[in-house]
């Protein structure tokens, strides 16, 4: 498999073909590979604007899949590029046609969806910088940062909870459209969970971590009271979310899903001790 | 033993050095895991600067077999996981500069490789060994320690 510009071209066309099945793993890794080689995915959101991707709810969904895929495995060039191309993103919001056939209208809301999920990300990562890696992997001197401003980081675990609800909403959409008597070719759908199960477990590792963190070096714990009854929110959801998962044969062989613990993280005691 | 035979001419062919028929016979795709002392071999190679890129260039040929061939990404990872515990430190160097190559194989896929007698699937163990294997390369401590124990006198 190459990995120069015209195999870029290619894997793009293979991975989002119109049929009604998920993106081929060895296409959208070839994809991936290619923004490490080349330090750049530029020419990917070239080739993805210019493909006439969008006439398509099919076709489009699985782009929006294969977009978040690269933001969060390929090189972090990949982020600054899509954070440049989020106008571009924001206007397949209107694009999408309802003229598909029977069955497949049903994507019409989780296009929607995924796109508000998508640009929510990239505002993220836009306005917070310090989070180079589009998968949320954990990296201590992000909190170590944010220690020292206790201010700064208030705001980013704020920010960080309201990226995670805003995951959370769209899971829901995601298991709410998947309808098999309706529709028994599911796995395209399911598919967009399998990026969603690793972002939200980042996200929910860092914000327990900071707050941790936080918490040490605060006098005044009433302060950060809602950041905590948040981040139990959280935990409730996504213990389900991961539940639900564990239910579903497809995610469950290909990813391993992140077992929480049943109790949720307790933030009661101190970490005063020197 | 036609496959076998059909390799050898292959490697003829292509020109291939003894190096790279080394990783190419311990990689291959048949039943067989690499053995030690072929494994022990391509380590102690990798001392060397030349045929250390020629070991690397062949593991990276064949880590993006496709799913067909996931023997070969399975083996490639086996022999990798050897290389920067008993190769020399440019191993580990190589693979966490492209740690991404092992990285983007958590979620290797084979099409229809469910094996129907036993319900096995086959990217499984290449799933597997990727995860384990980028695990240990981004655990710097626990690196160290493994190549302290293993490092000869």
């Amino acid at each position: 498999m190459g990995r120069g510009a015209e195999d870029i071209n290619r894997a793009i066309r293979k991975a989002l073909s119109v049929d009604e099945a998920p993106p081929k793993r060895k296409h959208v890794r070839a994809v991936v590979l290619f923004t490490w080689d080349n330090k750049s995915a530029k020419p990917v959101f070239d080739i993805l604007k210019n493909g006439a991707f969008t006439g398509d709810d099919i076709q489009l969904y699985k782009m929006l899949f294969l977009i978040h895929k690269v933001i969060q495995e390929g090189h972090e060039s990949t982020l600054k590029e899509a954070i440049r191309n989020r106008e571009w993103i924001r206007s397949l919001i209107n694009t999408h046609h309802n003229n598909s056939i029977e069955g497949s209208g049903s994507y019409d809301r989780l296009i929607n969806g995924y796109t508000r999920l998508l640009l929510d990300k990239l505002a993220f990562h836009n306005f917070h910088s310090g989070f180079k890696n589009g998968a949320f992997e954990h990296q201590e001197y992000v909190t170590l940062k944010y220690i020292n401003d206790p201010n700064e980081g208030y705001e980013t675990i704020m920010d960080l909870i309201r990226l995670e609800d805003s995951i959370n909403k769209f899971q829901k959409e995601v298991f709410m459209s998947v309808d098999r008597s309706s529709n028994p070719n599911t796995s395209l759908k399911l598919v967009t969970l399998v990026p969603l199960i690793s972002e939200s477990f980042g996200i929910y590792q860092y914000i327990v971590n900071m707050i941790t963190a936080i918490q040490s070096q605060l006098a005044d714990e009433d302060s950060i009271l809602n950041l905590k009854r948040n981040a139990l929110d959280i935990h409730e959801i996504l213990f389900n979310f991961f539940a639900d998962c564990s239910t579903v044969k497809e995610i469950d062989t290909l990813v391993t899903i992140p077992k929480l613990p049943k109790e949720p993280p307790d933030f009661s005691s101190n970490f005063d001790e020197e | 033993m036609s496959k076998q035979f059909l390799r050898s001419t292959k490697n003829m062919v292509k020109g291939y050095s003894s190096t790279q028929i080394l990783v190419r016979d311990a990689t291959a795709n048949d039943e067989n895991t690499p053995s030690i002392d072929i494994l022990d071999d391509i380590a102690e190679k990798t001392y060397d600067s030349v045929d250390f890129f020629e070991i690397m260039d062949m593991l990276d040929k064949r880590l993006n077999d496709k799913g067909k061939y996931w023997k070969h990404v399975a083996k490639s990872l086996t022999v990798l996981d050897y290389l920067i515990r008993f190769g020399s430190e440019n191993c580990v160097f190589w693979c966490k500069e492209n740690l991404y190559l092992i990285k983007t194989l958590k979620e290797f896929r084979v099409d229809d490789a469910i094996d129907y007698n036993t319900g096995y699937d086959q990217g499984q163990i290449v799933r597997v060994r990727a995860t384990e294997l980028t695990s240990l390369l981004m655990d710097d401590e626990r690196l160290r320690e493994e190549r302290s124990l293993h490092s000869r006198g």
